[in-house]
């Protein structure tokens, strides 16, 4: 398997992983940057070319908030999960959950 | 020095964004690399200004890459019926050709016959040969699928499309969907018949 490929496989894994720690990050509210190093602390590796179009996709889904405002002179845009988002992460929370114990028995 | 870079860099997105949300996308990506820069500033390592901000744009990626990344994914033929739309360009499209050009051909061919036999004296032989002649052209042409029946057989395969599948047609097995085809075609034959 080249690099490439390996790489892709582990980007498909990663993606829906992606939108969970997420969505868990914003429960208080965090700018793209502060996401993004956020997640890196809890080990998420995340880049902006991912993180900003997903931001936006989720906003679209109405599953984040998000508002501009001007800070140290700087506009920045906000991001917090919605009342929707809130509803559905215990929900996703459960389903991954599910995920993590039915794998871990069949890669045993 | 460092603001033009970024400005040339943004503007660059911005031409291969949507306008709906070109500005807003721009506006969020210039603070990002503002923000980026100000942390990497405070590095010790840090080389300079002006490559700081070359490095920081070379990771971030170029403008067509960042720009694609906010694209959902569009298509002119969706992977949905891409399999039927192969289908018509590498069949349908190329036998419908032929059709036509036979049918063309024919009718060509009946006129300048017809026009030989009003300006032509011929002998009485010849004439009735002609009109028998003529007359089998009529048969023929008329047996065979016109232009407005294969419009309709192919609309008749869209229709059929989303009631009845061919089992693998839409893994791209244009086989299956050859054989309704085939069938399809049979059924109208001894339908009319």
């Amino acid at each position: 398997m080249t690099n490439e490929s390996f790489d892709n496989v582990i980007m498909e894994l990663r993606r829906g992983v992606i939108v969970l720690g997420v969505m868990s990050r914003l429960d208080h509210e965090q700018y793209g940057y502060s996401l993004i190093k956020d997640l890196s602390e809890h080990g998420l590796e995340i880049d902006q070319g991912t993180l900003y179009p997903l931001l936006r996709r989720l906003e679209n889904q109405g599953l984040l908030h998000s508002n501009w405002r001007i800070e140290a002179d700087r506009p920045r845009r906000y991001y917090v999960i919605s009342d929707e988002g809130r509803d559905l992460l215990p929900r996703l929370k459960t389903e991954w959950n599910g995920i993590v114990s039915m794998m871990g028995k069949m890669l045993k | 020095m460092k603001t033009t870079m970024i400005d040339r860099y943004i503007a660059e997105i911005g031409k291969r964004l949507a306008l709906r949300n070109r500005a807003d996308i721009q506006k969020e990506i210039r603070s990002t690399l503002e923000d980026m820069l100000e942390d990497r500033a405070r590095h010790p390592d840090r080389t300079g200004e002006e490559n700081l901000v070359v490095d920081l744009l070379r990771e971030f990626g170029k403008p067509e890459d960042v720009a694609a990344s906010y694209q959902t994914e569009r298509y002119l033929v969706g992977p949905q019926l891409y399999p039927f739309f192969s289908l018509v360009v590498t069949i349908v499209l190329p036998i419908l050709a032929t059709v036509l050009m036979i049918i063309m051909s024919i009718g060509l061919f009946s006129s300048i016959v017809s026009l030989k036999s009003l300006h032509t004296k011929i002998s009485e032989d010849d004439a009735r040969l002609l009109s028998e002649w003529q007359k089998r052209v009529r048969q023929l042409t008329g047996n065979k699928l016109t232009l407005g029946e294969v419009a309709g057989l192919i609309g008749r395969i869209v229709e059929e499309r989303y009631k009845a599948l061919p089992e693998g047609f839409s893994k791209g097995d244009f086989k299956s969907l050859v054989d309704a085809l085939i069938g399809i075609a049979s059924e109208e034959a001894s339908g009319r018949g």
